[in-house]
C-alpha cells in the first residue's frame, strides 16, 4: 500500500507514511466533529421527555468542555499532520526530481522544452503537494468517518432512516467518478494551452533583442496576446465543465434533504419511528452534505491532479545514464568503433564511423558546417549515447561509465 | 502609489477587468441573493418539526420537505451563476494583466531584467497573474456569502427566539476576530518573505533545468545542484514558520466556529428556567438545524485572508514590473538625413556594474564606409553596437545615426536604418520560412528563398525533411550553432537596411563556408554602410577602417596597413592570430 502511494502520488517512504497518518488524523478528527450532534441529541431527548433539569447542568458542562478541548486538540494534531509535514514532503520531492534530471542524458534535454521540464519542477509539485496533504487525506478521512456513522447508525437507529439519508452519498461520489474521463481530458487540454502560452511568454522574453532588431516585437505580440485569450477561454471552459461534474453531484446531495424528510414523515406517521429519531436525521442531513460537498470538490480535484501526476511519474521513471563510478582504462586512446548515431528517430548523423585518437597526439575534425564533428566530441564525452557501435577510453567502453566520473578525464571548449 | 496609504488592490482589479468590473459586483451580488435563499428552506425544516411536535396533518411533511430541495438546489443554481460571473471576470483580470506586461516588457530597455533572470519575469507574467484568480473568482463571492449569512440569520432570529440566536452568534464573532487577527501587519510581512523564497525557488529551478545541458558538459551539475537546493531548503523553511505561525490562531478559529453547540445548550438552559415548552423545544431545534450554516459560511472565508495577502502580493510584484521606465520617446519622429553613425564622448554602464562597459568613445563612420570593430573579449564591442541601435541608453554622451540623435528617432524607424545580426541569434520555434520572414512580414516564399540562397543556407534547407517549412525546436529538430547564424543572416538580407552590423557573424561557420558567408557579406554590404564585429582578423582586413577597442576605449583607429605601422595592440593580435593559424594548419 505504501508503496503504490509512493509510486502514483511520487511520494518518498516517509512521505507515504505520513500520507496515512494525515488520513488518519483527518478520520479522527471528523469523527471529534461528529460529537456536538451527540450532546445536542441529548438535549433534544432531555427537553422530549422532561428531563431536562438543573441536575443535568454538570453533565451538559463537562461534555461541551470535553468535546470543544478535543476539537482543538485533533485539529490542531490534524493541522500539524497536513501542513508541516508536507512542506518537508515537497521539499524531498523536488529534490528527488532535480537529482534525477541532473543524471538524466542530454538527449532529454532536446526532446523537453524548457518550460515544459520547469513546469513538472514548480507548478507540479504544489499541485502534489497540495493534493497529497489536503485533499486526499480530508477525502478519505470524510469517506471512512461518514462510512462508520452510517454503519453504526445502521445498528443503533431503523435501517430505512439511514437509506433514505445516506443513498445520496455513494450517488454523488459515482457521478464524479463517471465523469473522471471528460474531467481529465479537459484538464488535459488546458494544460496543453497553458503550456504554449508558457512557452510564447519565455521565448519572446529570450528573443526581445532579436524581435526588436527586426521590428516585429508588435507582430510577435500579437501571436502572444492570441495564445493568451486561448487560455482564458480555455479555462473558462473547464472551470464551466467542472462545475457541471461537481455540482450535478452537489444537487443529488441535496436531494437527500427531500427523500429523509419524507421517509422520516411517513414513517413518523406510522408510528414506527419516534420524534426523537426523526429530528436525529434531520440534524444529521443539515450538518453531514455540506462537508460532503466540499469532499466532492476534493475529489473532482484529486482525478485532474492525476494528469501532473502522471508527468511528474515520466519523469521519475525516465532511464538515467549510469555506471561504474571508477574506470580502469589504459591510456587515454579514444577508439570509435563502427559507430552510429542519430539524434532523433529519423536521420542519421554519423554513420560507421572509425577512427583512434592517439593520446598525446592532436587529432583534428574537419568538415563542413553541420557535418558532425560537435556530434562527435558530444559522443566521446558520453553527452549522448550512441546507437550502434562503441567508443573507448583506454580500452573501455564509455557507455559502462558513469559520466561524470569519465567528464574527469575530459575538458572540452566549445 | 504604495508609498502613500493602503495599497488599493480593488482598484487596481477594477483596472485591468475593463468592462468585466461590473461583472464582479453582480457575480457578489448574485452571490448574496443565493446565500439568503440557502435560508429558506431551514423554514421548511422547522415547519416538518413543527408538523411532527405538534402532530398537525402529516401529509404536509412532503410538500414542505420537496419546497426544501427546490429551494436548495435553486439557491446552488444561483450560486453556480454567481461563480461563472467572478470567474470570467477574473480569467479576463489574468488576461489583461499578463498582455499589458508582455507589452510594457516589450518596451523597456534590453538588460533592465537580465539580472532577475527570465525565469523571475516569466513567474510574474505566469504564476503571479494566476495568483489572483482564487481570490476574486472564489473569495470575493464567497466574502459576500459569509457576511450576509449571519445578517439572514439575524432576520430569521426575530421571526422565532432573537435572544437565543444572539447567543449562537457569540462563537461566530469570536472566530471572525481570530481570523482578523491573523491578518496582521507581521503575518503580511511573513506573506512576502513566503513569496520571496517562492519566487528565488522558481527562479533557481529555470535556471538550474536551462543550465543542465551546458553544465553538464563541465561536470559541474552538483554545484548548481546544490544552488536550487538551497533555494528549495529556503522555501521550505519559509513555508514552515508561516504555517507555525497561522497554527494557533487556526486552531482557535476552527473551534470556535464548532463550538456553536455549546452555546445552544447554554441557551437552553436559560430559557428551560421558565418551563419547557413545546415552543422552546421547537425553537432549540431550529437553531440546532441551522446554526451549521454559520461553519459552514465561515470556513469557506477561513483562508481568505491568506488569499488576500497572496493577491496583494501578486499585484505588487506585477505592479513594479509596470512601473519600470521604459525607453523614453520623446515624439520628435524625426528621419536619419544619410546612413553615418556618429558617437560623441559614449560612455555607457551597465546598472549596478563597478565599472563603464563603453568609456568617452567618440568616432564617426560615414555612410558606404565598411569599418570592423575588433578588442579582446570584454572590451565592450557589443556594447557598443547595441548603443547604436539604441537597446539602451548612453550613461553620458550622444550617439547620431543619420546626423540625428538616436533618441529623436522613431524606434521602429531607426530598426529601419540598421539591420544587426547578434552573436548568438535565436531562431523562434516557426518553420524556417517564418523565421527568415520574421524580419520583413509581407516576403513571398521566392523572396525568402533567394534570401536563404544568399546567406548560403541552401544546404541546410536541402537537408530538412521539410525544407523551409521545417519547424525549429518541433520532434528534436535542431540547428548547429553556424547552421542557426546562418538562417539569422538571410534575415539581414531579406531586410535589406542601409546600415549593417555584424556582431562575430563568422565565428561559428567552419572554414569552407566561412569564404562564402563573407562572400555573402560583401554582396550584401555593397554600398551600405557595414560595422563588423570579429575575432578572426583575417576577415577585418580589408575593411576601410578599424576601431580597435581596449577596456571600453577606442585606443586606435585606422586601416589595416597604418595600424600595421602603428605597432600597438592590433599589430599583436594579429601576430597571434597569424602563429594560431601556422599551428590549426600544422596540426
Ligand atoms: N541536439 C541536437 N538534436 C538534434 N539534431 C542535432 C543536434 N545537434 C546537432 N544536430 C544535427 O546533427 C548534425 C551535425 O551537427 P554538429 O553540431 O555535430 O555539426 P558540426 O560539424 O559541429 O557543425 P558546425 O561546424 O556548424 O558547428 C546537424 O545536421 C544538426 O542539425
Ligand atoms: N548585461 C550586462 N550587465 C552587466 N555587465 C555587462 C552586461 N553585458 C556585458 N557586460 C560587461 O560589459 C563589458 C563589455 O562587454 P561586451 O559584451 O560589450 O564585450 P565584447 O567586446 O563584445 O566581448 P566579446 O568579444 O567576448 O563578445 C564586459 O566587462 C561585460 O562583463
Ligand atoms: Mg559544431
Ligand atoms: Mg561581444
Amino acid at each position: 500500500m505504501i508503496e503504490r502511494l509512493q509510486h502514483k502520488y511520487a511520494l518518498s517512504r516517509q512521505g507515504a507514511t505520513d500520507m496515512i497518518k494525515a488520513c488518519t488524523c483527518v478520520t479522527i478528527t471528523n469523527i471529534t466533529l461528529m460529537m456536538p450532534a451527540g450532546i445536542l441529541f441529548c438535549l433534544i431527548k432531555d427537553l422530549l421527555e422532561g428531563t431536562f433539569t438543573r441536575e443535568r447542568i454538570p453533565f451538559y458542562a463537562a461534555g461541551s468542555v470535553a468535546v470543544i478541548a478535543l476539537i482543538a486538540l485533533t485539529n490542531f494534531i490534524q493541522y500539524n499532520a497536513t501542513f508541516l509535514t508536507t512542506y518537508r514532503e515537497s521539499g524531498v520531492r523536488r529534490t528527488t526530481l532535480a537529482e534525477k534530471l541532473r543524471k538524466l542524458p542530454l538527449s532529454y534535454f532536446g526532446k523537453k522544452n524548457i518550460a515544459d521540464l520547469t513546469t513538472n519542477i514548480m507548478g507540479d509539485c504544489a499541485q502534489i503537494e497540495t493534493a497529497s496533504s489536503h485533499w486526499i487525506p480530508e477525502m478519505i478521512g470524510a469517506v471512512i468517518s461518514v462510512s462508520l456513522v452510517g454503519v453504526s447508525l445502521f445498528f443503533a437507529f431503523d435501517w430505512r432512516m439511514v437509506l433514505a439519508s445516506f443513498w445520496v452519498i455513494p450517488v454523488a461520489f459515482l457521478i464524479i467518478i463517471t465523469c473522471a474521463g471528460a474531467e481529465r481530458r479537459a484538464v488535459r487540454k488546458n494544460s496543453a494551452v497553458k503550456l504554449a502560452m508558457t512557452d510564447g511568454i519565455q521565448e519572446c522574453l529570450e528573443s526581445i533583442r532579436d524581435l526588436r532588431a527586426n521590428n516585429a516585437e508588435n507582430r510577435y505580440m500579437d501571436e502572444l496576446e492570441e495564445k493568451i485569450r486561448n487560455v482564458e477561454k480555455e479555462a473558462l471552459l473547464t472551470e464551466l465543465k467542472m462545475a457541471v461534474y461537481v455540482n450535478s453531484s452537489a444537487i443529488i446531495l441535496k436531494i437527500g434533504i427531500g427523500t429523509t424528510a419524507v421517509v422520516g414523515g411517513a414513517l413518523f406517521a406510522k408510528g414506527e419511528i419516534s420524534i426523537l429519531t426523526f429530528f436525529m436525521f434531520l440534524m444529521l442531513v443539515s450538518r453531514l452534505y455540506d462537508p460532503m460537498q466540499i469532499t466532492l470538490q476534493n475529489f473532482a480535484a484529486i482525478i485532474s491532479c492525476g494528469i501532473q501526476c502522471e508527468r511528474l511519474d515520466e519523469v521519475l521513471s525516465t532511464k538515467p545514464q549510469t555506471g561504474d563510478e571508477k574506470i580502469n582504462n589504459n591510456g587515454f586512446d579514444i577508439v570509435f568503433d563502427h559507430v552510429g548515431f542519430q539524434y532523433s528517430d529519423d536521420t542519421d548523423v554519423l554513420t560507421d564511423v572509425s577512427f583512434t585518437a592517439k593520446q598525446g597526439g592532436v587529432t583534428a575534425l574537419i568538415g563542413p558546417s553541420g557535418g558532425g564533428k560537435t556530434t562527435i566530441s558530444r559522443l566521446a564525452a558520453r553527452f549522448w549515447d550512441v546507437n550502434s557501435g562503441r567508443i573507448t577510453l583506454g580500452g573501455v567502453d564509455i557507455s559502462g561509465i558513469d559520466p561524470e566520473t569519465l567528464l574527469k578525464n575530459y575538458s572540452i571548449v566549445f | 502609489m504604495g508609498k502613500t496609504g493602503k495599497f488599493d488592490h480593488m482598484k487596481l482589479i477594477g483596472q485591468y477587468a475593463g468592462g468585466h468590473k461590473k461583472l464582479i459586483a453582480l457575480g457578489r451580488a448574485i452571490a448574496a441573493v443565493s446565500a439568503l435563499l440557502v435560508l429558506v428552506p431551514y423554514y421548511d425544516l422547522w415547519k416538518i418539526i413543527s408538523i411532527a411536535v405538534n402532530g398537525e396533518d402529516l401529509s404536509g411533511i412532503s410538500r414542505y420537505a420537496w419546497q426544501a430541495v427546490i429551494l436548495t438546489v435553486t439557491s446552488l443554481l444561483i450560486y453556480i451563476v454567481a461563480l461563472l460571473c467572478t470567474h470570467i471576470a477574473a480569467f479576463r483580470v489574468q488576461a489583461n494583466m499578463r498582455s499589458s506586461l508582455m507589452r510594457r516588457i516589450l518596451t523597456l530597455p534590453l538588460g533592465v531584467f537580465d539580472e532577475d533572470g527570465t525565469g523571475k519575469i516569466r513567474r510574474i507574467v505566469n504564476d503571479s497573474t494566476a495568483a489572483t484568480e482564487t481570490f476574486i473568482a472564489h473569495q470575493l463571492p464567497d466574502k459576500t456569502v459569509a457576511a450576509v449569512t449571519p445578517i439572514g440569520l439575524m432576520v430569521l432570529v426575530f421571526a422565532f427566539n432573537w435572544k437565543m440566536g444572539l447567543i449562537c452568534m457569540i462563537p461566530a464573532l469570536i472566530g471572525f476576530l481570530c481570523m482578523t487577527s491573523m491578518m496582521g501587519k507581521g503575518m503580511q510581512e511573513k506573506m512576502k518573505e513566503y513569496q520571496n523564497a517562492l519566487d528565488i525557488m522558481s527562479s533557481e529551478a529555470t535556471e538550474y533545468v536551462r543550465g543542465i545541458p551546458v553544465v553538464k558538459t563541465f561536470g559541474q551539475t552538483i554545484h548548481s545542484f546544490r544552488r536550487f537546493k538551497a533555494s528549495i531548503d529556503g522555501y521550505g523553511k519559509w513555508t514552515t514558520e508561516y504555517t507555525l505561525v497561522l497554527r494557533f490562531p487556526m486552531t482557535a478559529f476552527m473551534t470556535c466556529i464548532n463550538a456553536i453547540f455549546a452555546f445552544i445548550v447554554v441557551a437552553a438552559f436559560i430559557f428551560a428556567k421558565d418551563g419547557v415548552s413545546a415552543g422552546l423545544i421547537l425553537n432549540v431545534m431550529y437553531y440546532i438545524i441551522v446554526t451549521p450554516l454559520i461553519t459552514v459560511a465561515l470556513t469557506k472565508v477561513a483562508y481568505s485572508g491568506e488569499a488576500e495577502m497572496t493577491l496583494i502580493d501578486a499585484l505588487k510584484r506585477v505592479e513594479r514590473v509596470m512601473e519600470l521606465e521604459p525607453l523614453p520617446d520623446n515624439g520628435a519622429g524625426r528621419i536619419p538625413a544619410d546612413h553615418s553613425v556618429e558617437l560623441k564622448n559614449v560612455t555607457y554602464r551597465y546598472k549596478g556594474a563597478a565599472r563603464d562597459a563603453v568609456k568617452n568613445v567618440s568616432l564617426r563612420i560615414e555612410p558606404g564606409e565598411h569599418v570592423a570593430l575588433v578588442g579582446p573579449s570584454g572590451s565592450g564591442k557589443t556594447t557598443l553596437a547595441e548603443l547604436m541601435v539604441r537597446f539602451f541608453d548612453v550613461t553620458e554622451g550622444e550617439i547620431l545615426v543619420g546626423g540625428v540623435n538616436v533618441k529623436d528617432i522613431e524606434p521602429s524607424e531607426l530598426m529601419k536604418q540598421v539591420s544587426f545580426v547578434f552573436q548568438d541569434s535565436r531562431l523562434i520555434k516557426k518553420s524556417i520560412l517564418e523565421n527568415v520572414r520574421m524580419a520583413k512580414p509581407d516576403a513571398d516564399e521566392n523572396e525568402v528563398m533567394d534570401a536563404l540562397k544568399k546567406a548560403q543556407c541552401m544546404d541546410i534547407i536541402e537537408k530538412l525533411p521539410k525544407g523551409v517549412h521545417t519547424v525549429i525546436g518541433e520532434k528534436g529538430t535542431y540547428l548547429s550553432g553556424g547552421e542557426q547564424q546562418r538562417i539569422t543572416i538571410a534575415r539581414a538580407v531579406i531586410r535589406n537596411a542601409p546600415i549593417l552590423i555584424l556582431d562575430e557573424a563568422t565565428a561559428f561557420a567552419d572554414p569552407d563556408n566561412e569564404a562564402k558567408v563573407q562572400a555573402a557579406f560583401e554582396e550584401l554590404a555593397k554600398g551600405k554602410t557595414l560595422i563588423m564585429i570579429a575575432h578572426r582578423l583575417s576577415t577585418v582586413m580589408n575593411a576601410d577602417r578599424i576601431f580597435v577597442m581596449e577596456d571600453g576605449r577606442c585606443t586606435e583607429s585606422g586601416d589595416h596597413e597604418t595600424l600595421m605601422h602603428n605597432n600597438g595592440l592590433y599589430r599583436k593580435m594579429f601576430d597571434e592570430y597569424t602563429r594560431s593559424i601556422e599551428w590549426k594548419v600544422g596540426a
